[in-house]
């Protein structure tokens, strides 16, 4: 068998759609951002760092030139302001190294070769180098070369403001990143479910009409794009239920129309039974099979005629109070299969019920005839009490019924499978589909499970919630 | 003397056919077509049981009903096309002793016939008068009297209260009721018990909404207060 694809929802692909277009969107921006005001700060730094230790180059230059001692060079030096404080300044006299009191950038330990090379080799513009200390701070060092004393001028500028500068707009990005992609996805969420929202109102409203609230409609709105939606649904939900009305309408009248000739057909079928004796044996033979099936044609507009006065909702219950155990006696006194036995709890012998006698009578004798049809008569009856309700179960040791057929048997006509059906007798069809209809209206729930006491047949559990009054 | 049933009836088949099935149980049967031939025939001749069909042409079956119970305290049975509450209820409230429900089998129709002609059983036979307060039973003559007033009560209400009579006190459920006055078995409908209740205080009651004679015992029946 194939595997089945796993979808997700149409929902959540939604808000997955715009929580990451958010984040890629978010990305680029902050990527963009990041880069642009980095290199616009470190060219800033640098343009500034090569003015000011161009100035200062010179003027260490010219007091070299003018024949300066060492020690007036260290406090020249000392006193040299940087582009930055923390610039320091340093010199190199042949080949003595005099730097800035106090020492910050130990030179020429602290100092690329490279570099060194390159001013060195340069003829008057310097050179430039960025590049991390031995303790990781980052440092910008730039070099100049002095005319006089084979000096050079080097000044280094710690980039490490930069640096913080720029991991702090990271995180700051970052999370503003993270904002965006949560809203896009709170966005995502709330729009599918916007959009959603008419969808499901859709399946709400199809769901009440397949439960059998036929006039369940959705509201039209004044959204033209789902007017026509809503329109549409309403068509077939109206033609739906004109069409269930008139079908109704029409077994009803149907069954309506047969009472009168059936009134007819009854009275004068009974005229020639009382004669029968007089009858040829072939006429007194097809007397009985009129008289047989004419009973069971009875039973069956009777059934019919009481199944559309529930489709016209015109059945409302006829409640009484009366003895539930002498009830059921007589239920089962009334039943040609004498071998049902009735088995309760001795509390319940005295206690009265508020019930539709008739219908309730019509609910257990169903169900005694249709074991009686099906599986060689019910074998028992257990009635028991849960709390103020009562569950009523009609036991037999028939063929039982298959999970598949169990919740269709209470549909109208609905026949079991050929198996266990006992000679020509078959009941009307509408024998279960009566009783679930009769329980419905008292408010309880009818099903039919296995007969797990014997291991064998099927178990009818008629539910009643608070009839014990 | 053959007993009479006069049958109401405008689709000429049913009649027909009943008349020959109730003509078979050895009943003689005048058929009407309509309401208004119905009284007619009511009024010239005499007849013992009145079978009526609620949906008529011109006057309907319940006023044909209301019309006979006027003039007489015959059984009266009613022919309804549905059992819901309303038909039966209103059929019985204009004075049917009974009903039926279409369609119904011949054997049906004989069996609350015969239920309704049979005499009224006097429970205590060495007792000719039942006294209850200002209420008093004349079982072998079929007359009840309050305050000294002559009753009159179909026979249906008689024999109800004549069973409840039969042993002051004690509560009767509907369906004893039901097997003893109408002859139905238990799952007779109820509501004939009720609707007779109520036109039989309506009738021996000084206030019939505070019975003192017929008690309502809520949930189990009914009973005659000693």
């Amino acid at each position: 068998m194939e595997s089945r694809r796993k979808t997700l929802r149409l929902r959540a692909r939604l808000t997955l759609t715009f929580g990451l277009g958010a984040l890629l969107l978010t990305s680029v921006l902050s990527v963009l951002t990041y880069l642009l005001v980095r290199s616009n700060l470190i060219e800033n730094r640098e343009q500034s760092a090569l003015s000011v230790a161009s100035v200062n180059a010179s003027q260490a230059e010219r007091r070299i030139y003018e024949g300066a001692t060492d020690k007036a060079v260290r406090d020249f030096l000392s006193n040299l302001r940087g582009v930055r404080s923390e610039s320091t300044p340093l010199l190199r006299l042949e080949t003595d190294w005099i730097s800035a009191d106090p020492v910050v950038f130990e030179a020429p330990g602290s100092l690329n070769s490279d570099l060194l090379t390159a001013v060195s080799d340069s003829s008057s513009t310097g050179a430039e180098m960025k590049y991390k200390m031995d303790d990781g701070t980052p440092v910008l060092v730039i070099g100049f070369p002095l005319t006089t004393r084979n000096a050079l001028y080097f000044e280094a500028t710690p980039l490490d403001d930069i640096e913080d500068t720029l991991s702090s707009l990271s995180n700051v990005l970052r999370l503003v990143s993270a904002g965006i992609c949560l809203f896009g996805i709170a966005l995502g969420s709330w729009a599918s479910r916007r959009v959603l929202l008419p969808v499901e109102k859709v399946g709400q409203t199809a769901r009440a009409i397949a439960v059998g609230d036929l006039a369940a409609r959705l509201d039209v709105g004044n959204d033209p794009d789902l007017a026509t939606l809503a329109t549409s649904f309403n068509q077939m939900a109206t033609n739906l239920e004109e069409r269930i009305e008139a079908d109704a309408k029409f077994a009803s009248n149907v069954s309506h129309e047969l009472r009168s000739p059936l009134t007819t057909i009854l009275a004068s079928i009974e005229i020639l039974n009382s004669d029968k004796h007089g009858l040829e044996e072939s006429s007194q033979l097809a007397l009985d099979l009129l008289n047989e099936d004419l009973e069971r044609f009875h039973q069956l507009v009777e059934d019919l005629l009481e199944i559309s006065r529930y489709d016209v909702s015109a059945n409302a219950l006829t409640l009484e109070r009366f003895l539930l155990v002498e009830f059921l006696e007589r239920v089962v006194e009334q039943n040609p299969s004498a071998e049902t036995r009735l088995e309760f709890h001795d509390e319940l012998t005295g206690i009265r019920i508020e019930a539709d006698k008739r219908r309730l009578a019509r609910v257990i004798s169903n169900l005694l005839e249709n074991a009686e049809y099906y599986a060689n008569g019910a074998t028992c009856i257990e009635v028991l009490r849960i709390g103020d309700g009562l569950s009523i179960s009609v036991l037999d040791n028939g063929p039982g019924i298959e999970p598949n057929e169990r919740s269709s048997i209470f549909e109208r006509f609905a026949r079991g499978s050929e198996g266990g059906r006992r000679g020509s007798g078959t009941g009307t069809g509408l024998g279960l589909s009566l009783v679930a209809e009769h329980v419905k209206l008292h408010g309880g729930s009818v099903a039919v499970t296995e007969n797990s006491k014997d291991g064998v047949g099927s178990k009818f559990t008629v539910n009643l919630p608070g009839v014990i009054r | 003397m053959t007993t009479k049933i006069l049958v109401v009836e405008d689709d000429e088949r049913i009649r027909t056919a009943v008349r020959l099935a109730l003509e078979k149980e050895g009943w003689e049967v005048l058929e009407a077509a309509s309401g208004e031939e119905a009284l007619e025939i009511f009024q010239n001749q005499k007849c013992d049981i009145v079978l009526i069909d609620i949906m008529l042409p011109g006057i309907d079956g319940f006023e044909v009903c209301r019309s006979i119970r006027k003039m007489s305290d015959l059984p009266i049975v009613m022919v309804t096309a549905r059992d819901d509450t309303h038909d039966v209820v209103a059929g019985l409230e204009a004075g049917a002793d009974d009903y039926l429900t279409k369609p119904f089998a011949p054997k049906e129709l004989s069996a609350r016939i015969r239920a309704l002609l049979r005499r009224v059983r006097i429970p205590t036979p060495n007792l000719s008068t039942l006294e209850f307060g200002d209420l008093r039973i004349l079982p072998d003559q079929g007359q009840i009297i309050v305050n000294g007033k002559t009753i009159h009560l179909t026979r249906t209400e008689f024999q109800l209260l004549v069973e409840l009579a039969s042993i002051p006190g004690r509560v009767f459920s509907r369906e004893e009721l039901l097997e003893r006055v109408w002859g139905k078995d238990y799952f007779g409908d109820g509501r004939l018990v009720d609707v007779h209740v109520r036109r039989l205080r309506k009738k021996i009651e000084p206030e019939d909404t505070k019975p003192r004679y017929v008690i309502t015992v809520r949930g189990f029946g009914y009973k005659l207060k000693n």
